[in-house]
């Protein structure tokens, strides 16, 4: 490693106006690998259209071949416990869910083994709602089986069930359900059970790409993409796409070597077409996330989003708490039943801010640690503190505290501490 | 949103802007002329750098936080700076071509920018505080220091316990967190004593302009190696559209964006001062070393890699000995992860190697594990980074192959690889692999590479750019 041009320091580079030429981007090379880029990304998409059985192979047990699709119209399904239920084009729809519930459901003999994928025809939505699969086989007629149908609800989707274990045997019953919440009427207009094929694959991929995922707690640690559960990532897809193409870009390469120009122009296009449609998967996803958080959040000032967030009961219960103690920053032994990072414990310490919290495990502190004035937050069920309220005696069976209890709620108590009690004992 | 009655937004907009100013007037002071790309690019992390030492030295003096006060100090400080070197060329004019088909071809940017700035912005600023690690490790420090406008002490729980009753101190629910470095939970203490409250969506700005200043550096330092502005467009695009970029942005609070870009600037500051021979870039250098080390623990070795490659620039030590040490280093990293491929040579070394690491860094349990496979998923299976790691491969490749040895004398190159050695040695060698297999931290902790690392690919494109002459316009 060293200087490239050592001695006086120059100003930065200040006479680059005889490089102008270098910076247009419009040249014959540049042109010519644009042209070598596009072909070797045609030429790389075949040759993965052609591998794809290869990539995602179909499992010995499922490549039995069948005459026939199956296909359920959506009008033959019935639609089970709904509120409120009706016909529209003859297909059964359902307005107002019971118990954020609607099923369909339908008496059929499909020989799972003949068929790799699900193609689903169903709308109301993603925003709230998930959606699973049902049946019953002839052969454990006991057993319920279910799997999650993933990016379903906004019109066809297609799914891939992998697992030879759980995909055999005859059915005797299918349903398709949905759980969640939903402003929209759901309705089913068909389930057509298919068999395996490239196209099958990458509509299943697809489908799975436009799976709403909204932010998760993992969201920030990682991105997959997809659901975990699905074997097609589409960075591993596309990047394979890229891989080959830039492979097939570097073969043309070394038989025009001294041509660095149209190597990078045609490189950067077998990389970047690829990148650009993994881009507008993820724009796709914040997209979809964003309407989520409009709905949630939008048109409200801060303290209101609190109250429309997932934690809300914690923020209000903190909120609860803050106007009974004696000053902001009092200190406040938050006791939970739990081990690790627990969210309620830890996310209640946030909001309860500026007070002075020690949010760890279950019991009271010895004598000394816990001081007159501060205060024992018991968040939930802790069945090692007891309170007596005729002594106005806190215990946790090894140390007791004379308190008072200044708050019962449903998320907790709270108690101020006068003075030590004396080790062990019951109030 | 009604903002104007929850928030002071004009003092919101000083306090994001000011420091930004303050920060590119002293770069401007450190390298002289320089392209506004890199005074705005550099400036934006080197005010943020100004705002948390001058509310270190505040509360040192014993004085009460409060905005007013610090931003005429930081601006009475920028004018003076301003009036001591009386510039009389500010920025250097961009070099432009001007052709109108350069133009177009950056029309693609502009619109990917609008798309992603627009989504990321209304994210931010609609959802409250969602990260995890946000309102539980790095944002109550913030909240107290504001209601306290002293930098109240966060200690150990122990210590909490133990502490006398006329002390005040507080306690994070996560022990480790009371020992990180203070940078973060101050850059944030600066909008909330602005805005008057700890408790909006808009204190997390700075959040979403880092990633922008960023890519404004990035653009500066590849369109100084001579490189046509689509290609540093791409860099940019290649850079803003990573989702993991995105999400730290999407979901503020977090403290590796920060590193990653003051690492990642670090790097392209020592590689202008090894491309132009001024000096003074090693001082911005040192200055975002500073900021890797207030940002995060691990920041610490990231400061350490920005000051050896500086020792290095201006050392220049025989090639052949970086060259053994590299090697070897790099050999046994190789072999410790092919190691661990094995089960039981991991726990053969568990528990049996441990390495007691000084000041607030932790103590490492030496045990060589399985990462390989868990990097390949993180790397070119899960859409952590788009095709990034591809293209760095491609472009290294090529290099490689095209320039020999020429292609590794980029001294961006050899901090690059040895900061991602490091975390694979981290991961790979000691018991943090639990950290790799359970999915927390192990992707996030590779975004400290990344910024540097789009840099180091495009560099090695500059490089073949500039070794052709330019062909004659059809």
């Amino acid at each position: 490693m060293s200087r490239q041009q050592p001695g006086q320091p120059k100003p930065l580079p200040s006479a680059l106006t005889e490089f102008a030429a270098l910076h247009t981007i419009c040249g014959r090379d540049v042109i010519q690998g644009i042209v070598v880029g596009a072909s070797a990304l045609v030429a790389a998409l075949a040759l993965v259209w052609l591998l794809l059985p290869v990539i995602h192979p179909t499992p010995a047990s499922l490549t039995r071949p069948s005459a026939t699709l199956q296909v359920f119209s959506g009008k033959d399904f019935v639609a089970e416990r709904p509120a409120e239920s009706r016909m529209a084009a003859d297909t059964p729809g359902v307005s107002h869910m019971l118990d954020e519930e609607a099923v369909f459901s339908i008496k059929a003999s499909v020989p799972l083994d003949h068929y790799r994928y699900v193609r689903l025809d169903l709308a109301g939505g993603q925003a709230g709602l998930r959606y699973f699969l049902f049946w019953r086989t002839v052969e454990t007629p006991d057993k319920q089986y279910f799997v999650q149908l993933e990016g379903a609800g906004n019109g066809p989707s297609w799914h891939r069930f992998p697992d030879p274990d759980l995909w055999q045997g005859t059915t005797t019953d299918v349903a398709v359900g949905a759980f969640g919440t939903s402003d929209e009427p759901i309705t089913l207009h068909s389930v057509r059970f298919e068999h395996g094929s490239r196209a099958s694959l990458v509509k299943s991929a697809w489908t799975a790409w436009h799976a709403i995922n909204s932010w998760s707690g993992s969201s920030i640690n990682r991105h997959f993409g997809a659901p975990k559960s699905e074997a097609q990532f589409p960075a591993a897809l596309l990047g394979l796409w890229a891989a080959i193409a830039f492979s097939l870009v570097a073969l043309w390469a070394l038989k025009h070597r001294g041509r660095p120009r149209a190597l990078i122009s045609a490189g950067l296009l077998a990389l970047f077409i690829p990148w650009w449609l993994l881009d507008r998967l993820w724009q796709a996803q914040l997209d979809r996330q964003l309407l989520v958080t409009r709905d949630v959040f939008a048109h409200r000032a801060q303290a209101e989003k609190h109250e429309a967030d997932a934690d809300a009961a914690l923020y209000d219960y903190a909120r609860h708490i803050k106007i009974r103690l004696a000053a902001q920053d009092s200190r406040v032994f938050l006791l939970h039943n739990s081990e690790g990072h627990n969210f309620n414990r830890l996310k209640l310490q946030f909001h309860l801010l500026p007070a002075n919290v020690y949010n760890y495990g279950d019991q009271l502190m010895s004598h000394g640690e816990l001081r007159r004035g501060d205060y024992v937050l018991t968040l939930g069920a802790v069945p090692d503190i007891q309170y007596s309220r005729q002594t106005q005696v806190l215990s946790d069976g090894h140390h007791s505290y004379r308190g008072q209890l200044v708050d019962i709620h449903a998320l907790g108590n709270l108690y101020l501490i006068s003075g030590y009690a004396g080790p062990g004992g019951t109030p | 949103m009604t903002i104007a009655a929850e928030i002071t937004p004009i003092a919101l907009a000083i306090a994001l802007i000011l420091p930004w100013l303050s920060g590119a007037i002293a770069v401007r002071a450190l390298v002289g002329p320089a392209p506004i790309s890199l005074l705005l690019g550099h400036g934006f992390m080197l005010g943020q750098l100004l705002i948390v030492l001058l509310l270190l030295a505040w509360d040192f003096a014993g004085l009460h936080l409060a905005f007013t006060p610090i931003a005429l100090t930081l601006a009475a400080l920028s004018g003076g700076v301003l009036l001591l070197y009386k510039p009389q060329v500010i920025w250097q004019k961009p070099h432009c071509s001007g052709r109108w088909s350069d133009i177009l071809w950056l029309l693609p940017l502009i619109v990917f920018l609008g798309e992603r700035g627009f989504t990321l912005t209304e994210e931010l600023v609609l959802r409250p505080l969602f990260a995890w690690d946000a309102w539980m490790n790095w944002a109550p420090r913030s909240v107290v220091w504001f209601h306290h406008e002293a930098l109240t002490p966060f200690v150990l729980p122990e210590q909490w316990l133990a502490a006398p009753s006329e002390s005040v101190a507080y306690t994070l629910g996560n022990p480790r967190a009371n020992l990180y470095p203070p940078g973060v939970p101050l850059l944030l203490l600066w909008p909330m004593l602005a805005a008057g409250t700890h408790d909006h969506t808009l204190l997390y700005l700075p959040w979403l302009l880092l990633p922008f200043a960023a890519s404004a550096a990035l653009w500066g330092h590849l369109r100084q190696q001579h490189l046509p502005a689509p290609i540093c467009a791409l860099a940019v695009f290649a850079f803003l559209s990573q989702p993991l970029v995105n999400t730290h942005t999407a979901l503020p609070g977090y403290a590796d964006l920060w590193l990653a870009v003051a690492f990642g600037l670090g790097g392209m500051a020592l590689a202008q001062w090894q491309a132009s021979g001024n000096g003074r870039w090693g001082l911005l250098a040192g200055a975002l070393a500073l900021c890797c080390a207030l940002f995060k623990v691990p920041g610490i070795g990231f400061a350490l890699l920005l000051v050896a490659a500086g020792g290095l620039l201006v050392l220049r030590p025989p090639a052949r000995w970086l060259i053994y040490a590299g090697g070897a280093a790099f050999t046994l990293l190789i072999g410790g992860l092919l190691l661990g491929l094995h089960p039981h040579s991991a726990q053969f070394a568990a528990n049996h190697l441990v390495l007691n690491l000084p000041g607030p860094l932790p103590t490492l349990r030496l045990a060589p594990a399985p990462l390989l496979p868990l990097l390949w998923d993180s790397l070119f299976v899960f859409a952590n980074w788009h095709l990034f790691w591809l293209l760095l491969a491609a472009c290294l490749s090529t290099g490689l192959v095209l320039r020999g040895v020429e292609s590794l004398q980029h001294v961006a190159l050899p901090v690059f690889i040895t900061g991602f050695c490091l975390l694979l040695a981290l991961f790979g060698l000691t018991h943090y692999f639990a950290q790799a297999v359970n999915g927390v931290t192990f992707d996030r902790t590779l975004l400290y590479v990344v910024p540097l690392g789009v840099y180091v690919a495009f560099a090695q494109l500059a490089l073949l750019w500039q070794s052709e002459p330019p062909a004659e316009t059809p």
